[in-house]
């Protein structure tokens, strides 16, 4: 009794701990690298004037067509020409960032094919392990690929077959072709991850 | 100020997309045995009668899902866990580590022995075991069943016995004996001894009993002998069959065959009022009968159908339904204690052999490879079955795994073997 | 700083309550049972004898097909010349009833039983008084022959008169 109470404690302040901490790691995911900076640069020199941001704020373009209704065409043409490149270069940005996001995916799911092949080949699963068991792991790898941290996260039911899991992934120890990858790739991604064993290729 | 927001918003869209934790799903493996290493027991006295790690590796590779180590290979001999240099057993491709030493304390050794996962450095356990003096076999079946448990989740059998008749000629007459040894073929002692034949032995739950057939008043009649000293009684005394008796998994019944109404029927005897109750009424062949695990119903053998096959008899209402439809001949079933393995003699071109049948997926299975297969029985915890069968004209006892992964003979024995019981503890 | 003070906060609760829990960890001792095991004795039954007057040369063993419980002519011809010798000299007999070896040794037992039967009835049809006749199978438990072949197996699926 006082061990599982004393347990669960240094859990929650475990949990509490790692939490906060994980926050800080957050918070640095959101720099952007710095080549994608260089092209906003680009667009701030071929726009010489200040442009105004568009749909979002409103109230401002309607003060000004009221006082000087000649001038308004002009204006407005200039405002549309302004809102079309600005358009464009928005469409750009976009379809760059939408393809870096595709390159990204595929990098990131071949390695993570890397891995699945790397663990099912040490997979050993006990005799009692049945199709619809489930465990998750959390672990953490440095960029050499080697792992550094296995945790249990959810059990399956079953001890020998959370072991086993657990087992297959200290086997591999480390997942050397991770060195290959760049280093934001790998920290968005590998340096913490989990893994998810629900053996479909079992008879019962 | 405002495009720095776009941007902002852009990159939070990109990292908050991926900023979820990367999942990765496993969802197959590679099933091969389990490398272990059994460092041999360190004791600091007079040799042991026994080597203990060396039973440790037999019983453990005996059920097909570890390989053992070979001893000549290994760098160190720990026999506590601060001898222990994981990478000594890294290096040999070992998983997991046993390691223990023995003191001998007044008539008592003491074993304290530990289970090590070798990749991640990690103590499973550390347990102590005590036993007098001529208990090391046990000692070591205890340490295998813990080690077993730990890596398969499974319940282990290495400590569990067989009941087995053999017959011997001599002088020509024969010589049948009942005999009961370790599940690992050691320490065989005689339960019986007769000029008539034996047969159908079967266990009390608590393993302190058997009950069989013996042939000893000139006819067929069930025999109930305490084992531990000796005593002896006749249950049955009837004209006809009295054969197949089944103790249930709750203590409190026999169930058996006679046919002293006519024709073979499946009765109940109560042990403790002493009172038969019928079960069947059919004119053909009801024989067999075995408990399912709830002590509720029956599975039995009946060739009401034409030819043998296997039934279920619901013991309340009498109900009685066919479990079997593939084969001609199927019969002398056993229901494993997971309730839904049935295991029987099957035939198939000719050959008999011993299938399971899943009784919830309906899947048939064809266990052996040897041929004129009989008597089968299952380990307690539905790992391992043993049966009988003949090899160069001799009767032998063999084992294969429920998952049909592993095949041995047992060694052989004087005369033939035969109808080997697994004991339920 | 403030992280490392967390880490090193953290790690200290972890390693103390993974030691806590070895340390709690009583190691209940498990102590072997004694399984001593005493040969059983039997009384020393004697069977009787048959007092069948029916000449030395007809036959006391009856074979039968695989599979078949018929009889065949020259058993019939064997069984009324005992049925005759039963009815002018009564005697108790036993009709011992066998199988061959192949399948289940129970269900062997009760086609060892059909068999006694079958010569049972026919002796009882050609008048002889049934309180006389007992059928006692021997399943595959007595074989006469110990080969595994067709002609083992025919040698052993008999009925024999005692």
């Amino acid at each position: 009794m006082a061990i599982s109470l004393s347990l669960i404690l240094h859990l929650v302040i475990i949990y509490f701990l790692f939490n906060k901490w994980d926050e800080g790691i957050k918070i640095q995911k959101v720099l952007p690298p710095k080549y994608l900076q260089a092209k906003l640069v680009n667009l701030d020199e071929k726009i010489k004037k200040k442009i105004q941001p568009k749909p979002k704020p409103k109230p401002k373009p309607k003060p000004k067509p009221k006082p000087k209704p000649k001038p308004k065409p002009k204006k407005n043409n200039e405002k549309k020409i302004k809102h079309k490149i600005i358009d464009e270069q928005e469409t750009k940005i976009l379809q760059a960032s939408k393809q870096l996001e595709l390159e990204n995916k595929k990098i990131v799911s071949s390695y993570s094919a890397y891995i699945i092949e790397r663990i099912e080949a040490n997979w050993n699963r006990p005799p009692s392990s049945r199709r619809e068991m489930e465990a998750k792991l959390l672990i953490r790898l440095v960029p050499t690929g080697q792992v550094i941290s296995v945790k249990l996260l959810k059990t399956s039911g079953n001890i020998a077959f959370d072991r086993s899991a657990e087992q297959a992934v200290y086997k591999v120890g480390s997942f050397d072709k991770l060195q290959q990858l760049d280093i934001q790739t790998f920290e968005k991604n590998f340096r913490e991850l989990q893994l998810v064993f629900k053996p479909n290729d079992l008879r019962l | 100020m405002k495009k720095i927001n776009l941007i902002i918003i852009l990159f939070a869209f990109i990292s908050l997309s991926a900023s979820a934790e990367l999942s990765i799903n496993i969802t197959k493996g590679i099933d091969n045995p389990t490398k272990i290493a059994i460092a041999p027991l360190s004791f600091y006295g007079n040799q042991l009668p026994e080597d203990i790690g060396r039973i440790i590796e037999e019983d453990l590779k005996r059920s097909g899902l570890f390989d053992p180590i070979p001893r000549k290979n290994m760098l160190s001999f720990p026999g506590t866990l601060k001898d222990v240099y994981f990478r000594d057993w890294k290096i040999l491709g070992a998983e997991y580590l046993v390691i223990g030493s023995l003191i001998l304390s007044g008539d008592f050794y003491e074993i304290t022995y530990s289970l090590l996962e070798v990749h991640s450095s990690r103590l499973v356990f550390t347990k102590i075991a005590k036993g007098s003096k001529d208990q090391i076999r046990d000692l070591s079946h205890h340490i295998s069943d813990q080690v077993y448990e730990a890596i398969t989740g499974i319940e282990g059998a290495f400590s569990t016995k067989v009941a087995y008749v053999t017959s011997l000629k001599s002088n020509n007459k024969i010589l049948f004996k009942l005999m009961v040894s370790d599940v690992d073929g050691a320490r065989e002692r005689a339960v019986l001894e007769s000029n008539h034949p034996i047969m159908s032995p079967s266990w009390s739950p608590d393993a302190k009993e058997l009950v069989y057939v013996s042939f000893e008043t000139g006819r067929p009649a069930v025999f109930r002998q305490n084992l531990a000293n000796g005593n002896r009684k006749q249950l049955s005394d009837f004209r006809g069959l009295n054969g197949a008796p089944s103790w249930s998994p709750d203590g409190k019944k026999l169930a058996l065959v006679l046919s002293k109404d006519g024709n073979p029927e499946i009765y109940t005897f109560d042990l403790r009022k002493e009172k038969f109750i019928r079960h069947t009424n059919h004119f053909a062949i009801d024989t067999e009968p075995n408990w399912a695990p709830d002590s509720k119903s029956l599975v039995f053998t009946s060739d009401r159908g034409g030819s043998p096959q296997i039934y279920r008899l619901i013991l309340k209402n009498g109900e009685v339904q066919r479990l079997t439809f593939r084969g001609s001949y199927n019969a002398r079933p056993r229901l494993a204690s997971n309730g839904r393995t049935l295991v029987m003699i099957h035939r198939s071109a000719h050959q008999f052999n011993i299938a399971t049948q899943d009784l919830v997926n309906g899947d048939l299975r064809i266990l052996s490879n040897t041929s004129l297969d009989e008597s089968p029985t299952v380990s307690p915890n539905s790992a391992m079955l043993l049966y009988a069968t003949k090899i160069n004209n001799k009767g032998v006892l063999a084992a294969v795994s429920l998952d049909a992964g592993v095949k041995f003979l047992l060694p052989s024995k004087q005369g033939d073997v035969r109808e080997p019981a697994w004991s339920p503890k | 700083m403030k992280k490392i003070y967390k880490y090193s906060l953290a790690t200290m609760v972890l390693s103390l309550s993974l030691v806590g829990c070895s340390m709690t960890k009583t190691n209940s001792v498990a102590t072997m049972t004694n399984d001593r095991i005493t040969t059983g004795s039997i009384k020393n039954n004697s069977i009787q004898g048959s007092t069948l007057k029916t000449d030395i040369k007809v036959p006391r063993v009856f074979y039968f097909e695989f599979d078949k419980v018929m009889l065949s002519t020259e058993a019939r011809s064997a069984l009324r010349l005992h049925a005759q010798s039963l009815r002018s000299n009564p005697a108790k007999i036993r009709l011992l009833g066998h199988a061959d070896e192949r399948g289940s040794r129970e269900y062997n037992m009760a086609l060892g039983e059909n068999r006694g039967n079958v010569v049972r009835d026919f002796l009882i049809q050609e008048g002889v008084n049934s309180s006389l006749i007992e059928v006692v199978s021997y399943g595959e438990e007595k074989a006469a022959s110990h080969g595994s072949n067709e002609d083992s197996w025919a040698m052993n699926r008999r009925v024999e008169l005692k």
